[in-house]
């Protein structure tokens, strides 16, 4: 048996692992980077992020390619297959993955192919793929093992014609018709990337709404936009059982009724991926909901081994992952952390994309009792008439003076890079009047902070002194 | 998938003239050859059908068009059926497997009507491909034995490819096709030496081997094969070089080395698998591929029932 030692061990190479393990090499440290596929980036690479929205851009790409060749009387193939969508993510993944194993590299980070579970607290023991079994000591241990699609037991996946949101990029054609479980973040984006594509898509959750912990406006925003692809949410239905019955996948709900589709995805949530790691031998175990308890610098009960990213749980993000792991890395060496970033940008590549920051209307109500609210949609802004938006709204809330940014929510296409100025505004504690004082490009979607902003300062009481009255 | 070509103007004729009938007849004027000479065979095969002296088999339109037809979002059960109706030969070979032990419930199947309800529209497709590809491909009163394993590799190799698609989250369909049309060089190129009759079998089969891609090539690009397939069959044996879907064709041979295991456990043992550089590329672990080798007796059943 292969024995080595580190200072730190990483365990994955999602963006949680890479960033752990980039900040540990940067402070002079050795370290070993465990990582059980053959490639570097994780689920966010091969199986989330970026394919998701390779695939998204391209949908947007072939709908306005249609709206073209429509207004221009030209002709377009009807069925696009799966695979021309997914053309470019090839192209993507191969970048991403030499852009992150050259800076791997670069760091002097030593990458261990193969799978880690847990001898005792302090050693490793890491299965290689053809059969060896290496031995791994470190003074510290990050887990960033992140998440797998959960396979919930009355949902038979077979990867075939009932899939996960893993599986689905393997299609090869589009289906005319998905019957999609599940209405949060991933089964939102994905119900509404084949709706736009043209398949007639079907929702099923429990839940009244989809994206149910968003802004309401949001979720109509949401649910109007898919509802116009011809897609179909139904809500607060339980599924009794579910086949592929030879012909078709037969969803049976518990109300009695059957739907039916050509495929099916199951994104009924993620479970964290802590089934191979042994944890009790480092006597340690996952919590009721099966993930790992951290305190705030991310350390588990053992102060010597830190959990990042998707195997904390919530929020869960790629973004957010990289931070917690250079963050548990810099408190185990010592390093200064920093303030903590309270203020996590979400955002939802659903067509058309939401975006929100900081506090909803109804949080803010409940936390602050009164508050003020301006908003505006994209056709009262240039931007949004040139490119065509619609149903594009930005949403400011505010303190009940209508002076301090409390949150920030956006719908429409552009939303996920506009809503970083509203964190701004939040993060730095500044008054909403800077959206009016402040000078921005013209034409551009950040008008809708400007008109949002004179919205609340219009509203404020009339004791304002005259300078400071706005007008558009 | 739906991209499969097929030569509409044999779409009838319920009996298939196979690739024996065709070489048979060029035995008499070939020139012998000996062991090392695979390349040149190649191009001796090259040469003849590109001047006319030999034909390629065909698949039978209808098996394409089942096939693509179950596998494309347009897939309706009564069009298929009266397809499959009207080629008597495909009706009575899918009942045949249908009834066999792998697929066939207690009841038995007696209507292709009940063949699509019972089993499915992907599992009858697959079923009509793979009996028509071994009556067009692999049937030759010659070399019986050694025709019956080149079938069963490739079928098994189909089999496989979609437990390990599945196992990776790669696409099912595609794997099978790759893994059914992998080795379909190898009956060609057997067909076409044996009918130069000169060989002891132990060389046929080495030169077999080295020109069966490349002879199996010319028959993808003949058959308008998607571009995954004429991988698989051109460099399944040498899945490092293919310029595209390097993956679907190390997946394929990696089945071909779980079917080789599956047939010939005592020569091809699970531990050697282990050591399998195919298996390893696609990152499948000691405890993986015991997952799958949990498969092998089902697997092993619907391999019989084909044969
Ligand atoms: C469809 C989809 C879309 C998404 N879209 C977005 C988005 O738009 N924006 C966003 O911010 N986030 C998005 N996410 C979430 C994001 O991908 C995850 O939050 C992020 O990847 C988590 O990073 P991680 O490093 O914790 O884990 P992962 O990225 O899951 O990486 C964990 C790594 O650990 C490895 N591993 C696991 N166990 C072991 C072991 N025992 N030994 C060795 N290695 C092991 C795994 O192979 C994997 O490579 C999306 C996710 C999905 C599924």
């Amino acid at each position: 048996m292969k024995r080595h030692s580190f200072d730190v061990v990483v365990i994955g190479s999602g963006p949680a692992g890479q960033k752990a393990a980039i900040q540990a090499a940067e402070a002079g440290c050795m370290v070993g980077l465990v990582e059980r596929d053959n490639r570097a980036g994780g689920a966010c690479v091969h199986s989330g992020t970026i394919p998701s929205k390779t695939l998204r851009e391209n949908a947007l790409q072939l709908t306005r390619t249609r709206r073209v060749v429509r207004d221009f009387n030209l002709d377009l193939e009807q069925q696009e297959p799966m695979t021309h969508l997914m053309s470019r993510l090839q192209q993507v993944l191969s970048s991403h993955d030499s852009f992150i194993s050259d800076q791997l590299e670069r760091a002097g980070v030593e990458w261990i192919h193969g799978r880690a579970r847990f001898a005792d607290p302090h050693t490793l023991l890491v299965n290689k793929v053809d059969g060896q079994t290496w031995e791994l000591r470190s003074r510290y241990i990050v887990l960033a093992t992140g998440s797998s699609p959960r396979d919930p037991d009355n949902i038979p996946i077979d990867h075939e014609h009932i899939l996960d949101s893993d599986s689905i990029l393997s299609m090869c054609y589009l289906p005319k018709s998905l019957v999609v479980i599940g209405s949060g973040v991933i089964a939102s984006e994905y119900a509404s990337i084949f709706a736009i594509l043209g398949s007639r898509v079907t929702m099923i959750d429990r839940y009244p709404r989809p994206l149910g912990f968003l802004d309401p406006e949001l979720c109509d925003a949401f649910v109007r936009n898919f509802e116009s692809f011809g897609g179909t949410y139904l809500g607060e239905r339980d599924i009794a059982s579910m086949k592929w019955n030879g012909l078709e996948v037969e969803v049976e709900l518990e109300n009695g009724d059957t739907v039916r589709a050509e495929k099916a995805i199951a994104a009924a949530g993620r479970i964290a991926n802590l089934e191979y790691l042994e944890l009790d031998k480092a006597e340690l175990s996952a919590n009721e909901r099966g993930l790992m308890d951290v305190d705030e610098f991310c350390r588990t009960r053992q102060p010597h081994i830190y959990a990042v990213g998707d195997v904390i749980g919530a929020p869960a993000l790629a973004s957010s992952s990289m931070e917690q792991g250079r963050r548990a890395v810099r408190h185990a060496l010592g390093l200064p952390l920093g303030a903590p970033s309270h203020t996590i940008p979400a955002g939802i590549f659903t067509i058309p994309e939401i975006a929100s920051a900081g506090l909803t209307e109804v949080q803010a109500r409940e936390k602050h009792g009164s508050v003020m609210v301006g908003s505006t949609t994209f056709d009262e802004v240039a931007r949004g008439q040139i490119d065509g938006i619609q149903d594009g709204m930005l949403k400011l809330v505010c303190d009940s003076d209508g002076r301090k940014v409390l949150g920030v929510q956006i719908v429409g296409e552009g939303a996920t890079e506009l809503i970083h100025m509203g964190q701004i505004a939040m993060v730095e504690g500044l008054d909403v009047d800077m959206f009016v004082e402040n000078i921005f490009n013209f034409p551009t979607l950040a008008e809708a902070y400007r008109l949002a902003a004179l919205d609340i300062i219009n509203r404020r009481p009339k004791t304002e002194a005259p300078a400071r009255a706005a007008t558009a | 998938m739906r991209c499969l070509g097929a030569r509409e103007e044999r779409a009838d004729k319920a009996d298939y003239p196979t690739s024996d009938t065709m070489l048979e007849s060029i035995a008499a004027t070939a020139p012998p050859v000996t062991p090392g000479e695979a390349p040149d065979l190649v191009t001796e095969f090259n040469r003849k059908l590109d001047a006319g002296e030999i034909e390629l088999p065909f698949l039978p339109a209808t098996a394409f068009k089942v096939f693509n037809l179950a596998n494309s979002p347009d897939a309706d059960a009564r069009e298929i059926a009266e397809l499959v109706e009207k080629d008597q030969k495909i009706a009575s070979d899918v009942l045949r497997v249908a009834n066999s032990a792998a697929f066939s419930g207690q009841a038995e199947i007696v209507t292709l009507r009940q063949a699509i309800t019972r089993l499915g529209l992907k599992v009858l497709s697959e079923i009509v491909l793979g009996t028509a590809l071994k009556a067009s491909v692999y049937e030759d009163k010659h070399n019986l034995d050694r025709m019956q394993l080149y079938w069963r590799e490739g079928l098994g190799a189909a089999l496989w490819a979609k437990e390990v698609a599945r196992m990776r989250r790669a696409n099912v369909e595609t794997a099978y096709l790759c893994g059914l049309l992998h080795n379909v060089g190898k009956p060609l190129s057997l067909k076409f030496l044996a009918s130069l009759n000169v060989l002891q079998d132990d060389e046929l089969v080495q030169i077999v081997d080295v020109a069966a891609p490349q002879i199996g090539a010319r028959l993808a690009e003949n058959w308008k094969l998607p571009g995954p397939a004429r991988m698989c069959i051109e460099y399944y044996n040498n899945y490092h070089e293919a310029p595209d879907y390097r993956e679907d064709a190390c997946g394929v041979y990696a089945s071909l080395m779980l079917t080789r295991h599956m047939l010939d456990e005592e020569n091809v043992s699970a531990d050697g698998l282990v050591g399998d550089e195919s298996l390893q590329s696609l990152n499948i672990y000691p405890e993986d591929l015991g997952k799958l080798l949990d498969k092998k007796s089902r697997v092993a059943a619907e391999l019989e029932s084909f044969s």
